[in-house]
């Protein structure tokens, strides 16, 4: 830990720079060109994604994928910023989410009739907080990129002004939000106090070379009991759920979509890093809490989602048993008993994060798409008899739906595969059981929709009208959900490449 | 003489669990943010007491970034209530419920 900074280092974050400048560009264009924002805007926004990415994959390319481990050249900024493959595996699942989101939004926005380049930067300065949260190694930065990503997902969720329901949406997110983060930093003071450090390597250092001072153990644990209920209602897990399903309903539905990719892979990228970093090997002492926020999720999130009559609001329960589901590969990396099955969790958790992205990014897209100049389009009603009016549309609605719920040939079961088989090898086999029972479950309401769209007469006749933005996004993420739920290997391989080496901690 | 360890930790949690109880029974959205802030600064007390006591300069660091989150926080909740507020003419949470189930 040398204390002197050397330049060099900002080359580790050069895409972040890259996204941040743009992000104030195109903040500032906004402000002097009103009338050609509308088109430049999101032109521009994705050409500051697309060379960001570029940024991200100049390093494995120019470094190798072998360079990028940790402990490795690759750590930066005094232990608090690293750069190895399974934080790249993060920024591009971010910057593939951001451009998703950005694509399927202009259309939405007008029709809203609050179409701004404000929005666009709002939704790049998301994005940087999560692409720094995914390379933190300390809970400085974690606590800071968390809140960049937070700050701006509030005024987004609230960005219709005018909209009741995007008002309350914004305030409840709010409320609970900065709720959640005042619990996670006082768990993390907890944790500073008794480690004498917020270094996410130091703090496992610490705890287990070092040894605790007498006495501080409880507090010790009470810190990352707080740090685990902060995250959780960052993933909106049961019983810190309350503010999804508000949230998701009442956002513009681009904002539900990246609120419910990138904002969750977020979260799950700071649980992955903080727990195999800091806390693998107390995994004694939190894989039961782990457990029961799982079984929870699932139970509660498939159950409720039945009940509902509002597609966002159902997609908002689903996504929360979703949350449950990948909580079972952090169970695997808790309870596991030898360094391949706690590898094998985290790689189950790091390709369901891929693999959910696109295929939710495609649920509300497909939302998006009906929402057209007369009709809101997020009822399940809606949905009636989309078949007869626009056999793809619907086609592309059942693959997602498919997926969603597991079915084998779609993405969607490759993912769920790996997580199940992660909790049956840290012999956790009950719980893989009570989240098969919960997929059953989520058939019933994912096949509301499918009824809907196949065997009611639709209501209306008008064609749906969509954008080019709209068409590229949903046949990127049909194109994933298919091609890698039949040839699953180039993503299940990235996967593999780009877990952390837990090997160092876990002995 | 030092402030044993055990004083300050007791004091934040006390703080933290004032902050904890407002922002659940509370009902205005203004009295709910400052409980909010109340909570933060439980943590801000431990990071600089426990700062001082372990002679490590991070925890006071931290204070500081803390501090400039909570005020982006209020500054961005404030704004979220003023646009409530102009369409709803109301300040308090219970009264803000079009959406259930």
């Amino acid at each position: 830990m040398t204390a002197a900074f050397d330049p060099n280092q900002l080359r580790l974050i050069s895409p972040e720079i890259v996204l941040t400048v743009s992000a104030f560009l195109l903040l500032g264009l906004s402000a002097i060109d009103e009338s050609a924002r509308r088109i430049w805007a999101p032109a521009l926004s994705l050409l500051a994604c697309g060379a960001t990415l570029m940024a991200v994959l100049a390093f494995p390319l120019r470094l190798g994928w072998d360079a990028l481990r940790v402990p490795d050249s690759t750590i930066g900024f005094s232990g608090m910023f690293f750069l190895d493959a399974f934080a790249i595996y993060f920024k591009i699942v971010f910057l593939l989410s951001a451009i998703l989101t950005i694509l399927v939004s202009g259309r939405y926005l007008d029709l809203e009739r609050s179409n701004s380049g404000e929005y666009y930067a709002l939704v790049l300065f998301a994005t940087v907080g999560m692409m720094f949260l995914a390379s933190a190694g300390d809970f400085v930065t974690i606590f800071i990129a968390l809140e960049t990503m937070a700050l701006s997902f509030y005024v987004l969720v609230g960005y219709l002004k005018t909209n009741r329901k995007s008002n309350e949406a914004s305030l409840k997110y709010f409320l609970l939000g900065s709720f959640s983060s005042a619990i996670l930093v006082y768990g993390i003071s907890l944790i500073y106090a008794t480690c004498n450090t917020t270094n996410l390597g130091l703090i496992g250092f610490a705890r287990h070379k070092v040894g605790l001072a007498e006495g501080q153990e409880p507090i010790f644990l009470l810190g990352i009991i707080l740090l685990l209920v902060g995250l959780a209602f960052k993933i909106a897990a049961v019983p810190f759920h309350m503010w999804a399903p508000d949230a998701y309903e009442g956002a513009p539905t681009p904002i539900t979509a990246f609120l419910a990719t990138g904002s969750k892979a977020a979260a799950f990228v700071v649980l992955a890093r903080v727990f195999s970093f800091a806390f693998l090997r107390l995994g004694d002492r939190w894989t039961m809490l782990v457990v029961i926020l799982a079984a929870a999720s699932m139970t509660w999130g498939n159950v409720a989602a039945i009940l509902q009559d509002n597609v966002k609001r159902m997609l908002a329960y689903s996504s929360i048993a979703h949350a449950g589901y990948v909580l079972l590969g952090l169970v695997a990396m808790g309870a596991g008993d030898s360094v391949e099955v706690r590898e094998f969790g985290l790689q189950a958790i790091i390709l369901y994060v891929l693999i959910y992205t696109f295929v939710t990014t495609g649920t509300f897209a497909m939302v998006i798409l009906l929402r057209q100049e007369q009709m809101a389009g997020d009822r399940v009603a809606d949905f009636a008899g989309l078949a007869a009016r626009a056999p793809w549309s619907a086609f592309a609605m059942l693959v997602f739906l498919l997926s969603l719920a597991g079915i084998p040939a779609t993405a969607g079961f490759i993912g769920k595969w790996y997580l199940f088989g992660a909790a049956i090898r840290a012999h956790y086999a009950w719980l893989a059981v009570v989240a098969v029972l919960n997929s059953a479950v989520s058939l019933y309401y994912y096949a509301r929709i499918v009824v809907m769209m196949y065997m009611k007469a639709p209501a209306r006749e008008e064609r749906l009208v969509s954008s080019l933005g709209q068409q590229i996004a949903i046949g990127a993420c049909i194109a994933f959900t298919i091609v890698f739920g039949i040839y699953p290997q180039p993503i299940i391989a990235f996967a593999q490449r780009s877990i952390l080496a837990l090997a160092p901690w876990a002995s | 003489m030092p402030v044993p360890a055990s004083h300050i930790l007791v004091f934040s949690l006390v703080l933290f669990a004032i902050g904890m109880l407002g922002v659940l029974t509370r009902r205005n959205v203004l009295i709910i943010l400052m409980s909010i802030e109340l909570m933060m600064n439980a943590a801000n007390i431990n990071f600089v007491a426990f700062s001082r006591q372990l002679n490590n300069i991070g925890g006071q660091v931290f204070s500081v970034f803390t501090i400039v989150v909570a005020a982006g926080e209020v500054a961005v909740g404030l704004a979220i209530v003023l646009a409530l507020f102009r369409n709803r003419d109301t300040v308090m949470v219970d009264e803000v419920h079009i959406m259930r189930g």
